[in-house]
């Protein structure tokens, strides 16, 4: 698969990073937050909506509706790779135990919630899809949001992901980023970032960041990235973004 | 129990429940509406409400009715109702 494209605008958040600017500041090395950083509050997402949500849903909304005020698309792909992870670890253990299901976490333990409530909130009454596609989830997706730029001017990419209950970490790498988290980007026809994937069976790497906030990292340091998971790999090259163009 | 540390014992619970996060129990009228047009609440938030109380009052709720809809209007219909089960 090769593809290519631009981004019109991009954002994001992780804990203790509240808008784009602190963003860009954060993805370029300016700004450093301390580790035990707690999550800020939405800024575009009212809290009578943000209250139902994981964390990583409420960053990827409050993105969303953010890069929509200045940026119009036709279409986004929201994609997470673990989703409602914790709302349906909720719902099991709750079944397990004997005891109730919470109404709150059965309503937004789908993988779109998070779609579904930045297209309520913003009146967005676009095409919208959820991908989750294991380690593959956000170039997956965003092979799945460059299709879509056949037909539409713009589209939103929102990758995001939140907590992993502690349950599931048993079995997983300790490598694996535990770190809720949002990005978005507005993506147009163009070629400033090329993206080519080719099979390899190679142990994929341990990663410190998200595929989706590694590559935004490197956008702005100008190094080269590209990822393994399991099955290909993603090799991305691009020209060098600046923070005082966003 | 005192009727005013019930209600404040209720709004802490909508308050947790319903994760109102920007919410204290100083924000709730114990008269005023929950739903709708009051504190702006809908129905998941009534059946994580109707759960909340079962669970913390032990008292047992009826099918979804128009009665219901009255126990749970406000926090002082709320208090009544529990104190009218707890009571019985």
């Amino acid at each position: 698969m090769k593809f290519s494209f631009d981004i019109k605008e991009l954002s994001g958040r992780v804990a203790g990073v509240a808008d784009e600017k602190a963003f860009i500041d954060w993805l370029s090395g300016t700004l450093t937050v301390p580790a035990e950083a707690k999550p800020c509050k939405t800024k575009f997402l009212p809290m009578m909506t943000a209250r139902r949500m994981c964390i990583g849903s409420r960053f990827a909304a409050d993105v969303a509706l953010e890069l929509i005020r200045s940026s119009p698309v036709q279409a986004a792909v929201f994609a997470s790779r673990h989703g409602e992870l914790e709302r349906n670890f909720s719902i099991q253990s709750a079944i397990a135990e004997d005891g109730d299901v919470s109404p709150t976490d059965f309503a937004m333990s789908v993988h779109n919630a998070a779609a579904g409530s930045f297209s309520i909130v913003g009146k967005q009454q676009i095409p919208i899809s959820s991908v989750s596609a294991g380690r593959a989830t956000f170039p997956q997706a965003l092979g799945s949001a460059v299709s879509l730029l056949k037909r539409y001017e713009q589209v939103l990419l929102v990758d995001f992901d939140s907590y992993i209950p502690d349950f599931f970490r048993q079995g997983m790498h300790e490598s694996m980023p535990d770190l809720p988290y949002a990005v978005g980007l507005v993506l147009t026809r163009g070629s400033t970032v090329s993206c080519e994937s080719r099979a390899s069976e190679a142990e994929a790497a341990p990663a410190e960041l998200p595929c989706s906030l590694a590559l935004c990292k490197a956008l702005y340091s100008g190094s080269s990235y590209s990822f393994e998971d399991g099955d290909n790999l993603w090799q991305f090259s691009y020209t060098q973004l600046r923070a005082e163009d966003q | 129990m005192d009727k005013e540390a019930l209600y404040t014992q209720i709004k802490q619970l909508i308050i947790d429940a319903l994760n109102l996060e920007d919410f204290t129990v100083d924000d709730i009228d114990t008269e005023a509406p929950l739903f709708v047009e009051g504190l702006g609440l809908d129905s998941i938030d009534a059946l994580e409400l109707g759960l909340a109380v079962k669970n913390k009052f032990n008292v047992n709720l009826e099918a979804d009715n128009d009665e219901m809809k009255q126990h749970f209007y406000s926090v002082k219909t709320i208090a009544d109702f529990i104190e009218a089960k707890t009571q019985a």
